[in-house]
Order: structure tokens, then C-alpha cells, then sequence
């Protein structure tokens, strides 16, 4: 009775595990943490000058439906790290759905959230064509072409996506490259 | 001319031009400089509060008080149940006691309470019991260690280790949130309280209170003068926690006053006189200095002090009762009232070193001075009519300890980390203890990791068990009793899954030698010698949708702890709950909870205690522009019949719980 039981528990957590799991909850540690970070790593861009929008540094963050207060949320974030300033620029942080992102102004640098691989991956080649830096919440998006993410293990990690390095050719001053961990 | 006008302009360029790059360079380094002290800062707020544990050397549990509140879970007991391995039995006068894995579950003492860092174990019991009903509006974070081993490094926790983390002491680095709370529910149940916090540039002030009363009475079944009636269950409880910050400077105060009935007896035996009474009151209160001494070198002074009192009046013999060594006939029963209290003092001296790459290395030493202020009991023959001449219940005993800890958490490379450490502790009344502890964690990729862990811990005897010098006790004491020891080896594996879901399992062995326990037959407690306890813990977390959660947990437990039987613990416990938001406000939760048969101890004759299964249900409303949070919930909704066990020769048919409640809780945040 006892093995049955047992067996019974092993075969229904295994079923568990093999379901597609449609996981698109967000914690706020790590949404603090990547609100923090991201912006900073954008002033690492060495192209920067060229990429800013009226001398001002763009972020949006690209969401799809069910997302928008997360998105306001880590704008909110942002916001309250930065105010209005980045650096030497001025700082402008704007929400933009999956559908519309591209016929809005290109921005200096994307953030996007969850979107299903085909939403993600489509912006990102996008946003990659345009040499324009791809944070992701999730590292797992570097599936679809996502260029950049932290995570937080017993340390925190900047994750840069090795497979994605020449497609979005954007260079980052050398000392960055020590802080990062490239993700293969 | 023009060529003089070349000379001097090209140098000036070249100076300009260097100077830019210099300067471009140096803006580079500082934000470089600025990013890693981001990167560190998130790393600390990610360990202080757990949430990279799945990547740490240790097996930690964590129940936060936003998913504890939608599932309708009302305080610290009833938050326990959701951790795998964990289990509740109950001690004489009703105490109840988290039980880790099924490690003798007659022990008062195998596991340790941490409030916001201060230890609350008393030294008459080694329990905390009278904290298990803090409601949940008060608790900001609950993290539970199973195995020996605490996050406090000079606490010994034997079986486990329970860190409650208050709202007024929130460690996220966010402010608390001033609030109000009140409840109703069942039997009478009432609640009201609420957390507050200032802050005026580097000084904070927190404080929480609360007070809540039940009338809870219990049937008793037959105890063992044969006679029948009701427990008292009943419950009249506040706390009081206050709390200040100043720059390197913090003091943390909580006083706890808790009257409750008697419920089964301080010698399990049914009290005639419903007004029979236990008081247990609590004070504890530390002051912490944390000095820079150079770059990540930080030196941590404390000073605390701790006390508590109970106070007792039990019938502990009905009418007509007969001694059984005299043959004597107490006509009006007899009554044993107790007038106890202790202090305890504390010291502490701790290190902390980052600044060696790859290491983070605690040492520490840790002084505690404990012992009976008020020592007393009395007996009356003639209902309270006159009490006999006071006489002391522990006599003039104390316990000085004092304990060394070196602890180093090493990472490795960037796959392993290893945390190697050792307590050497020295007690007045029991040999010295060397207890190491050695623990690896594999983090094969972001989505598998691997632990091995092995810890040696022990447990001293508790006053009670020592040196009680009462003879009105179900348990004899023995002044010769040594400390119980355990080895544990423990692996886990973590499978991180998409988003915030995870799959954790692990396997414990537990060697554990020289068991405090008294119940085989001669009533007398005595170290008995060598058992093992081995199974396993499940759990599968995730998020369904968007925002659902499931949580499943499965435990297993086998081997002996009581002899050669795993008595009084059931190998097979299993918790499932789901929590389904139905928009932006409401959300609704089942929670299911198993519990399987549990077998007795040689001596005991008694069936097998068959197993026990509860649904609870729960419904919440939240309005975050009022900041308002309704919740009304059900518990054990199809009323089954919930039983703990009783020890031999006590309540025949056992300690029937509560069957269906029901409550109402409302929460006002400003």
C-alpha cells in the first residue's frame, strides 16, 4: 500500500513536470534588481550618442496583453531609481505593447517581459537589425534572441547572450565585458 | 608664424584630446564601480531574505505572508503545516509542538523559535509554544530549516529551526507599511491589532501588537481517573513587539503575555474546575552594535536579556482520587499550582570578514546565563481552601553556556559553493559539545542544483527534564541525563522550471543517539539509546496562467524513534493547495492536507491512529486603492475528525482537534 502510494505521487509529480507550464509571474526582487542595472548598462553602449532620441535616452519596455502593470511597474521602478536623468542624458521611459513596438519611435534600448517565443523572438531581431540593446526578465528568452538579463543566484549575474553578440553588433566598453557572464 | 602657431595648437589637441578620453575613461570606471555595487547590493538583499536559497548550502522552506493570507492560514502553527516533514503533537497540558521528520516527537525542544533574530526556547521546557498562535498579520516572512542547524550561528537546532521575520522588522529594504487588522471566527474567536513605523532620516521606530481570545473547548474522551468531560482549549493572548534603529545601532523588545486552559492536564488527567489556569509570560529584549572596522569587516556586539513566568493552578486529581502508593482517599482531589520564572542573559561578540575573494567567514563567541527567579509550588487537598508550605520546583539551578563558532562559506568556482563550519559549545551541567557542519551546493546550470549536506548537533536537557524536583510529575526527571546527538546527512535536488516554478526533492538520514525520552513504561526520562529516521520530501511549486499557484508537497518518513518503532509519526504526509486569482481583487484557495496513520510505541496496546485528511477554503478581496484585504475562509470544511495521540496510560480515545471553523479577517493598510 505504502510502494502504491508512492508510485502513485512519483507518476502524478512526473505528469506535473511535463506539463507546459505557462509561467509569466515576475518577482520584484529581481524586477528591482534589472531596473536598477539595465539603464547602466545602456550608458555602456559606446554608440550611445547615436542611438539617443533628441539627445535623450529612450527605454521602452515592450509587454504583451496581461503584463501592462508589470510594465508600469518596472517603469515605476525605473522612474524612481533615475527621475528624469541617466548619466549626461536626459531619461525617457516608455510602455509599448509587442504589436505596436514597431511602428513606434525606435527607441535607444528595449526591455522586454514575457511574450511567447514568437512575439520575443520577432522584436528581437528586430531591435538586433537596429543595433538596438534587448534586456529580457527572463534569461530564457536568449532563445529568441534576447541580448541581455540578471538573474539572481548566490550572486548576482549579467547574463550577455553569446549567440547573439554578432547579430546585434553592438560594442560595450571592454570594461564590461569583466562583469558580465557570458550565457552559451 | 604658422608653423609656431602648429606647435602650439597640436600639443594643446593632444592634451585636450587625452584628457576627454581620460575622462570618458574614469566616467566608465565609476560606473562600472557603480554597477557592481548594484550587483552586490541585490546579492545581500536576495541572501537576507532567502530568496536565493534554491543556489545556497542549505534546505530552507520559506512561507510568505501575501500567499499565507490568500489560503486563509491565521497564524504560526497553522503556517508549519504547509512544510513538508512537519508535523504537531501534543504534550501535557495541551502544549503543542512542531515535530521535524519524526524526531521524538515527546521532545519539547529539538527544534528553535527565532523572532526577528532573538531565540525564544525557555529553559524549563526548551519550547516556544505559546508563540504558535501569532497570527500571521503580524509575520512578514516565516523561513524554516529542516535538519539540524539554524540561521542563527550560535542556536542549535536539532530537528530544525524556525526564523520569523516580523512586518515591523521587514528586512527587504522596504518600509513598513502601517496597518490595522481584526478578526473573528469561531468559538468566539476575536483579533485585533496592528504594525506601525517611522522614520526620520537614519532613526526608525516599528512597533506591532495584537490581542486575540478564543473559548475553545475540547472533548476528552476517558483520562486515566476514568473521567469524561471538556478541555479547555480556551485562549486570551497578546504580544507586543517594539523596535529601534539607529544608524549602526538596534534594539529589538517583545513582551507576550498568554493564558490558556489547561486543556488535558499538567499530568494528563481531566481538571475538574473549568478555571483552571496556565499563564505563560515572555520579555525579551537585545540590543545590537554593528561596528565597520575596515572594508567588509564588520564586528556585531549584542546584549540581551529574556524571561519568562508561568503560572499554573491544574486539579491534577479529581474527587475521590486514590494515591496509588498510600491507598489514601483525596476526597476533594488535589490541586498543584506552580509560580515559576526564569531569566536568561545574553552576550555576543560576532565577526563578519567578505573581504577575503570567495569567502564570506563568520566567527563568533556567544555567552548565555540562565536560571530560576521564582521557584515554587504549592498543593491543596481542600479545593484551594489552604496550600501547602512553598517548596521549590528546580531548586538552585542554572546553566552558564558559552559557545566559539567559526563558519566559511567558500565559493569554490562558479558551479560550487561549500560552507564548512564548527561550534564548540561548553555547558555547566552537561559535557562540552563539538559540532561541525559541512555543506555543498552544485549549480550544474541555471536550471539544476545539487546539494549534499552533513551536520552533528545534539540537544541538552531541558530544566524540566533535569531537574524537576516536584513528585507530581507524569515524567520523572533525571539529573543524570546526558545530551541526545544526531548526524545528519542530507541531498537535495532543485529543478528550477520557466518563470517561478520548481520541482525540490531531497533524502535525510538521521542517526540520532542517547534520545531524552520517557515514555517506556518506567516514566522516568532517560537517554535511550540509538535509532535512525530516513525518508524523503517532495515539492512541486508553480505558476498556472499568469498568476495561479499550485503548490504540492509529499513526505515520507521511516525507521525508528521511540525504541524500535516510529511511533507517534506518520511516514506518509502530504499538502496540496491552489490558489486561483479571479481578477485584479478577488482570489479564491483550497488547501488539502494528509496526514496518515500513525503507529503506537511497544507498550502501548492501543489501535494504530488512523490517518486524517482536511480541505480549508478561502476567499479574498483586495482593494489596493483603499488598501483594504477581506478574507473569509473555512477551515477542515468537511469537518473530519482530526486526532493527535496521547501517550499511554493517559486519554484513551486520544486528543480530538477542532472540527469545522470558520472566520473573517480584515486588513486596512495606510
Amino acid at each position: 500500500m505504502k510502494i502504491n502510494l508512492l508510485i502513485k505521487c512519483v507518476v502524478c509529480l512526473c505528469s506535473l513536470l511535463a506539463l507546459p507550464v505557462q509561467a509569466a509571474s515576475y518577482d520584484d526582487l529581481l524586477l528591482k534588481a534589472q531596473a536598477t542595472i539595465f539603464p547602466k548598462i545602456v550608458l555602456l553602449d559606446k554608440e550611445i550618442a547615436q542611438k539617443a532620441v533628441d539627445n535623450k535616452i529612450l527605454i521602452t519596455i515592450v509587454y504583451s496583453q496581461g503584463d501592462f502593470s508589470v510594465a508600469q511597474q518596472l517603469h515605476d521602478l525605473i522612474r524612481a531609481k533615475y527621475q528624469n536623468r541617466l548619466g549626461r542624458y536626459e531619461l525617457e521611459v516608455t510602455l509599448q505593447p509587442f504589436a505596436q513596438v514597431e511602428n513606434e519611435v525606435l527607441a535607444t534600448a528595449y526591455f522586454v517581459l514575457s511574450g511567447g517565443s514568437g512575439l520575443v523572438k520577432s522584436f528581437s531581431d528586430y531591435a538586433a537589425a537596429q543595433q538596438r540593446l534587448v534586456f529580457s526578465y527572463d534569461y530564457r528568452d536568449f532563445k529568441n534572441n534576447a541580448l541581455l538579463s540578471v538573474l539572481l543566484k548566490e550572486k548576482t549575474y549579467i547574463y550577455l547572450n553569446k549567440q547573439s553578440i554578432d547579430s546585434y553588433n553592438v560594442k560595450f566598453v571592454p570594461m564590461f565585458y569583466k562583469v558580465v557572464k557570458l550565457f552559451e | 608664424m604658422q608653423k609656431q602657431s602648429f606647435c602650439w595648437v597640436f600639443p594643446a589637441f593632444l592634451i585636450s584630446a587625452i584628457s576627454v578620453a581620460a575622462s570618458a575613461g574614469n566616467s566608465d570606471a565609476r560606473l562600472l564601480l557603480d554597477l557592481q555595487a548594484d550587483m552586490q547590493e541585490f546579492t545581500d538583499k536576495a541572501t537576507d531574505t532567502k530568496q536565493n536559497v534554491d543556489y545556497m548550502p542549505y534546505v530552507i522552506s520559506t512561507l510568505d505572508q501575501n500567499e499565507l493570507s490568500k489560503l486563509g492560514v491565521t497564524n504560526l502553527r497553522e503556517a508549519l503545516k504547509l512544510v513538508p516533514g512537519i508535523d504537531l503533537s501534543i504534550g501535557m497540558a495541551g502544549v503543542k509542538n512542531p515535530i521535524f521528520r519524526g524526531s521524538n516527537p515527546y521532545s519539547f525542544s529539538q527544534s528553535k523559535l527565532i523572532i526577528d533574530g532573538v531565540s525564544v526556547n525557555d529553559q524549563v521546557f526548551g519550547a516556544y509554544n505559546q508563540y504558535l498562535e501569532m497570527p500571521i498579520d503580524i509575520i512578514h516572512r516565516i523561513e524554516v530549516v529542516r535538519g539540524p542547524g539554524s540561521l542563527l550561528n550560535h542556536t542549535n537546532g536539532y530537528a530544525g529551526s524556525i526564523n520569523v521575520i516580523t512586518k515591523a522588522n521587514r528586512d527587504d529594504g522596504e518600509k513598513v507599511e502601517n496597518q490595522v487588522f481584526t478578526s473573528m471566527g469561531s468559538n468566539d474567536y476575536g483579533m485585533a491589532g496592528g504594525v506601525v513605523g517611522y522614520q526620520q532620516g537614519d532613526l526608525q521606530l516599528s512597533a506591532d501588537l495584537y490581542y486575540q481570545k478564543h473559548d475553545l473547548t475540547l472533548s476528552s474522551g476517558t483520562d486515566r481517573y476514568g473521567t469524561e468531560g471538556e478541555l479547555n482549549e480556551a485562549l486570551d493572548n497578546y504580544q507586543l513587539g517594539l523596535n529601534l534603529n539607529y544608524q549602526h545601532l538596534s534594539i529589538k523588545g517583545r513582551f507576550s503575555r498568554n493564558d490558556s486552559g489547561v486543556s488535558s492536564g499538567l499530568g494528563f488527567s481531566l481538571s475538574e474546575d473549568f478555571s483552571d489556569y496556565l499563564n505563560v509570560d515572555n520579555n525579551s529584549l537585545e540590543l545590537n552594535y554593528r561596528h565597520n572596522l575596515a572594508d567588509k569587516i564588520d564586528l556585531d556586539l549584542m546584549v540581551g536579556y529574556f524571561d519568562e513566568s508561568r503560572k499554573v493552578q491544574n486539579k491534577v486529581m479529581p474527587d475521590g482520587a486514590i494515591i496509588p502508593s498510600s491507598g489514601m482517599t483525596l476526597l476533594e482531589g488535589k490541586y498543584f499550582l506552580v509560580d515559576y520564572a526564569e531569566v536568561t542573559y545574553k552576550q555576543q561578540v560576532e565577526l563578519n570578514i567578505r573581504s577575503f575573494k570567495g569567502h564570506k567567514v563568520v566567527a563568533g563567541l556567544f555567552f548565555s546565563q540562565s536560571q530560576p527567579v521564582e521557584d515554587g509550588y504549592y498543593q491543596s487537598f481542600d479545593s484551594l481552601g489552604t496550600l501547602s508550605i512553598r517548596a521549590e520546583l528546580f531548586g538552585d539551578n542554572k546553566r552558564e553556556y558559552s559557545v566559539a563558532y567559526l563558519e566559511d562559506v567558500i565559493d569554490l568556482n562558479e558551479q560550487a559553493t561549500l560552507q564548512v563550519g564548527a561550534k564548540l559549545e561548553d555547558y555547566s551541567d552537561v559535557d562540552p559539545q563539538f559540532s561541525p557542519r559541512i555543506a555543498l551546493v552544485y549549480r550544474y546550470d541555471e536550471e539544476n542544483v545539487f546539494k549534499a549536506m552533513y551536520s552533528h548537533a545534539y540537544r541538552e536537557p531541558s530544566f524540566r527534564e533535569q531537574y524537576t524536583k516536584s513528585t507530581n510529575v507524569f515524567y520523572k526527571p533525571n539529573v543524570n541525563l546526558g545530551v541526545e546527538l544526531v548526524d545528519a546527512y542530507e541531498l537535495a535536488y532543485i529543478r528550477k522550471l520557466a518563470g517561478q516554478s520548481d520541482f525540490k526533492v531531497n533524502l535525510f538520514y538521521l542517526e540520532n543517539q542517547d534520545q531524552i525520552q520517557a515514555d517506556l513504561g518506567r516514566d522516568l526520562f532517560e537517554n535511550q539509546g540509538t535509532n535512525a529516521i530516513y525518508g524523503t520530501e517532495w515539492e512541486y511549486r508553480s505558476v498556472i496562467g499568469k498568476i495561479d499557484q499550485i503548490v504540492l508537497n509529499y513526505s515520507y518518513v521511516e525507521g525508528s524513534n521511540i525504541g524500535d518503532e516510529l511511533a507517534n509519526t506518520a511516514s506518509h504526509m502530504a499538502m496540496a493547495y491552489y490558489i486561483h486569482q479571479l481578477n485584479e481583487n478577488w482570489s479564491v484557495s483550497g488547501l488539502y492536507k494528509y496526514v496518515g496513520a500513525k503507529q503506537r510505541i511497544e507498550i502501548d496496546h492501543r489501535d494504530n491512529l488512523i490517518g486524517y485528511s482536511t480541505v480549508d477554503f478561502a476567499s479574498q478581496y483586495v482593494s489596493r486603492e483603499n488598501g483594504l484585504t477581506v478574507t473569509v475562509g473555512i477551515k477542515n470544511l468537511f469537518d473530519e475528525s482530526v486526532v493527535m495521540p496521547a501517550p499511554v496510560g493517559t486519554y484513551d480515545e486520544d486528543f480530538q482537534q477542532d472540527g469545522r471553523s470558520v472566520f473573517v479577517r480584515l486588513k486596512k493598510v495606510f
